[in-house]
């Protein structure tokens, strides 16, 4: 369970967070909308350890891991994709996901450097949980092909898939529909409400708001900063403030 | 069975380089090429330590030549001034270099251009403190008479000794480094340098992994310092100018970043072409290595790895072999019932 509780964040003249407080839960599918500029990416960023917020407390599973850098929270099962992908170019689709799946792995550099059987059994598991992320997303084009050579859509399933591979208890997912189509986009949604019925948290960020209300129980709205609505998601689409806030802009 | 062809297949190279290594000094004593390619092999085991660094986790050092003078200098210091044994001197060079390494860690929170300025920094107070602590290094004059190496009771008694030890610790090495390159550390020190952000977010830490390859590096560097200090019997501070430091780096270029026996074989060729020419001296000369950096690298990026690879290729490719299947998965069955989240 994640609380965010008054998160603030200021960037020079530009107050990118105030005060914002909300909650996700595993095992469920929290929307996170707003327009441009809302302070969504700033959000995320701040909650899993990619910058420090100003002010504010993030409680995740009752532990205070406000301060704390991206990769201890990643070993607490708190992980996030990013809204550019960030996969690595060179590397193959298979070793993106493996990178992902490195927390299976727990032999530093003198074992590795002997090749010692303990980093035998973790170089399985490592390809092991990258298939098995790989497989869920429900890849079924080439594992063997340059990340760089994906294309867009695409690497936002890789991306998926790599954040998947660590057996995260929540992720924030930054645009993971952006680039598919119709179809893709239909059968991400029933994949990751399936991932949610098996116990992970989903945090979506997206701008596709029917995208959003067709996966998510409940949703949060953003604009400028602040948390201007946060329910059902039934209730937040017929939320007068946030049609004129955000929809009704949209629209 | 096919484990057994599996395995010999993959240790024989390694028993074949072990032989020509053992078999070297009937071929090569009393040949112009001993000396280069002994001193290629010491230094070799400093770029060994340097692909881990630079090559894998993305490091530019610009001063490892500063840390080859610290193993040289201990080395030097306590077999002659304290009458240390020679194997716990080297030792103590290792350790020496990894004290100035850890202490050093925190500049490995900076990155790219910035990192390897103050890199250089550290080279250049590694030789202002030789001539500072001139008492006792001997400042200008260096230290003299340093005995041979000794292991246990095997004594080095022809230059030759050293080009044996010398390129079994390069081997014994880049094993090691070869192991970490396959193993899911090596991956996360390649990706921590391609991306620091993504690399956080999936739970590699950076920083970490990062002082770890500068210690390794240094250790190594320290090691080569130290049997350096061995073979040459005399220690002068002319040796670790930043023509030390270039000549490593360019090794590593030359050689190609993604590679250890393209480094190895890029410093043997810094050294025995200039000798060969009539221009050698102990350590690379700034003009050569330099020229090297410019030139090879454009003609192959990648360098002498690179060269390789395509000319491997290049011949496998003239060879009868099927052609393999594509490698499409099938996910289209795969129960997502099974996948749940970890135990963190």
């Amino acid at each position: 369970m994640l609380e965010v509780r008054d998160l603030s964040k200021r960037f020079r003249g530009i107050q990118a967070l105030a005060n914002v407080s909300f909650q996700a839960a595993e095992g469920e599918v929290l929307g996170m909308v707003g327009p441009n500029g809302a302070g969504k990416s700033t959000l995320v960023n701040c909650v899993t350890g990619q910058f420090r917020a100003d002010s504010g407390v993030v409680m995740w599973n009752g532990e205070n891991v406000t301060s704390m850098p991206a990769h201890i929270l990643c070993r607490k099962g708190l992980t996030r994709t990013f809204q550019h992908t960030r996969l690595f170019p060179e590397l193959t689709v298979q070793e993106n996901v493996e990178v992902g799946a490195t927390l299976h792995a727990s032999t530093g550099l003198l074992r590795s450097c002997l090749y010692s059987p303990q980093v035998r059994r973790d170089s399985r598991a490592v390809k092991q949980a990258a298939s098995d992320a790989l497989d869920v997303i429900g890849w079924n084009r080439s594992r063997t092909e340059r990340a760089q050579a994906v294309s867009t859509g695409n690497r936002r399933l890789v991306a998926l898939a790599r954040a998947l591979a660590s057996r995260p208890r929540l992720v924030f997912l930054d645009e993971p529909a952006a680039g598919l189509n119709d179809d893709e986009t239909a059968e991400l949604a029933v994949r990751l409400q399936s991932l949610a019925a098996n116990g992970f948290g989903i945090v979506v960020i997206d701008h596709d708001v029917q995208f959003i209300f067709n996966i998510a129980r409940r949703v949060v709205v953003l604009a400028e900063g602040r948390v201007i609505a946060e329910g059902p998601a039934a209730e937040i689409q017929a939320d007068p403030v946030v049609i004129e806030a955000y929809l009704g802009s949209a629209a | 069975m096919s484990g057994v062809v599996d395995i010999s297949r993959r240790v024989l190279p390694w028993v074949v380089a072990v032989v020509v290594v053992l078999l070297s000094p009937y071929v090569l004593n009393g040949s112009d090429l001993l000396t280069p390619l002994i001193l290629a092999g010491l230094y070799g085991v400093a770029v060994v330590g340097l692909t881990v660094l630079q090559g894998q986790a993305g490091i530019v050092s610009l001063g490892q030549g500063g840390f080859v003078a610290i193993g040289t200098y201990t080395v030097g210091l306590l077999t002659v001034k304290a009458g240390w044994a020679p194997v716990p001197a080297l030792i103590a060079a290792i350790a020496s270099t990894m004290t100035v390494a850890l202490i050093t860690m925190p500049i490995l929170r900076i990155s790219g251009l910035a990192l390897s300025l103050v890199t250089f920094a550290i080279g250049v107070i590694m030789q202002e403190l030789i001539d500072v602590f001139g008492g006792l290094t001997g400042g200008e004059n260096g230290i003299a008479n340093l005995p041979a190496l000794r292991i246990g009771s095997w004594m080095a008694s022809q230059q030759a000794d050293y080009l044996v030890v010398a390129w079994l610790v390069v081997l014994i090495l880049a094993g090691l480094v070869l192991n970490i390159r396959r193993s899911p550390y090596g991956a996360a020190l390649r990706a921590q340098e391609v991306d620091t952000a993504a690399s956080s977010a999936l739970g590699i830490p950076v920083l970490r992994i990062r002082s770890a390859a500068w210690l390794f590096a240094a250790g190594c560097a320290g090691l080569s310092g130290g049997l350096l200090a061995f073979y040459l019997n005399y220690i002068s501070p002319d040796f670790f100018t930043l023509d030390l430091s270039i000549a490593l780096l360019s090794a590593l270029v030359i050689g190609g970043m993604n590679s250890v026996f393209g480094p190895i074989a890029a410093i043997a060729l810094l050294e025995v072409i200039p000798q060969v020419a009539g221009f050698g001296g102990h350590v690379p000369s700034l003009v050569w290595s330099g020229g090297m950096l410019l030139v090879v690298p454009a003609f192959a990026s990648g360098g002498l790895a690179a060269l390789y690879r395509s000319a491997r290729d290049y011949t496998v490719r003239r060879l009868p072999h099927h052609t393999p299947e594509p490698d499409l998965s099938s996910a289209a069955d795969h129960p997502v019932a099974d996948f749940h989240p970890g135990t963190a």
